[in-house]
């Protein structure tokens, strides 16, 4: 299966997710993206089978009052893919930014 | 050490993954962030002004349409100056006819809205004001009344609107119908977790417009990797 589309939200997600596991909330305050724009981000990813998921234990959620949290994690194979892929974009970037960036002593006209 | 180029903080982190391979570094602990500098407060435009002022009446207008009889009263105004102004803009009515048909509605309003008799003394003051103006006056009263009929018609479907439209939360709830079953719980889960976290109001408002925003996106990939 052809791998997700790097766009700069994936970019964020996969960044966050190389660090650690995480949820839903703190991957939307980790990456700074809504959490309703990471959820089909993450859906991809998993279909790809990059990033698998788990629900919390009910018992202790409920424990703390709250609602059980479902837990993202890069699969192993996702963790290679998603470093390399990582790499080849920050490079890419870099490539860009280079080529962006204006030149010394060029000409004004 | 390597120095990290300044980047300004942003949302969506796009300028920190600028420089992926600095976020592997992180700045030693203690030191110190830069005081935020503090913003000096603008004034704001007079288009800004004059739209809040639009606002606040029409959220006052608005309150005038609770209970039936006042809701009749309400449509029952709007459907006046709408054909008062019509009236005086077309010039179909003459000078003395005018101001009598503003007393008359002073009165009426007067008598519907209650012991208010600030109200209806202003109002014969008014008219009494209108049968000394000239005729050529009649065009920009009508149209006064006008602006008053539709500032007083959009106050009442706003009202209206907000009291049947649903909420942020009931219409995620609503959208995630069109999500395949299994999916459906799993993103109705996440969404409950997500909101249950957020801390205040604003960011309850941001991750509810968040998911609506994404609920086309989401519902065409979840179709999508369940076949």
């Amino acid at each position: 299966m052809t791998g997700p589309r790097m766009t700069l939200q994936t970019q964020a997600v996969l960044a966050v997710l190389v660090e650690r596991e995480t949820w839903g909330f703190d991957l939307s305050k980790a990456s700074g993206l809504p959490a309703g724009t990471i959820y089909p981000i993450l859906q991809r990813l998993t279909a790809a089978g990059w990033v698998t998921s788990r629900w919390e234990n009910a018992e202790a959620a409920q424990e703390d009052g709250r609602p059980p949290r479902r837990y993202y994690a890069l699969t192993t194979e996702g963790r290679a893919r998603a470093t390399n892929a990582l790499t080849e974009a920050a490079k890419h970037r870099t490539r860009l930014t280079g080529l962006l960036s204006p030149r010394p002593g060029g000409d004004p006209a | 050490m390597t120095d990290r180029p300044e980047t300004p903080s942003n949302r969506t982190g796009r300028h920190e993954l600028l420089s992926y391979a600095s976020m592997r570094e992180r700045p030693p602990l203690g030191v110190a962030s830069p005081p935020p500098v503090p913003k000096r407060p603008t004034a704001p435009s007079s288009r800004t002004q004059a739209v809040r002022a639009v606002v606040g009446v029409g959220s006052v207008v608005a309150r005038l349409g609770r209970g039936r009889r006042s809701w009749v009263a309400l449509w029952g105004f709007f459907l006046g100056a709408v054909c008062v102004g019509a009236l005086g803009v077309a010039g179909a009515l003459n000078g003395w006819v005018w101001p009598l048909i503003f007393l008359a509605g002073a009165v009426v309003v007067g008598v519907l809205v209650g012991r208010r008799p600030w109200l209806v003394v202003g109002m014969v003051v008014a008219t009494g004001v209108l049968l000394s103006a000239p005729d050529g006056a009649v065009r920009y009263v009508g149209t006064l009344w006008l602006f008053v009929a539709a500032h007083v018609g959009a106050a009442a479907v706003l009202g209206f609107a907000r009291r049947w439209v649903l909420g942020g939360t009931a219409l995620l709830w609503v959208l995630g119908g069109l999500l395949p079953r299994t999916e459906r719980e799993f993103w109705r889960a996440e969404v409950r977790a997500v909101l249950h976290a957020c801390g205040d109001d604003r960011e309850v408002r941001r991750q509810v417009v968040g998911f609506l925003a994404a609920v086309p996106a989401t519902v065409v990939t979840g179709w999508r990797v369940r076949s």
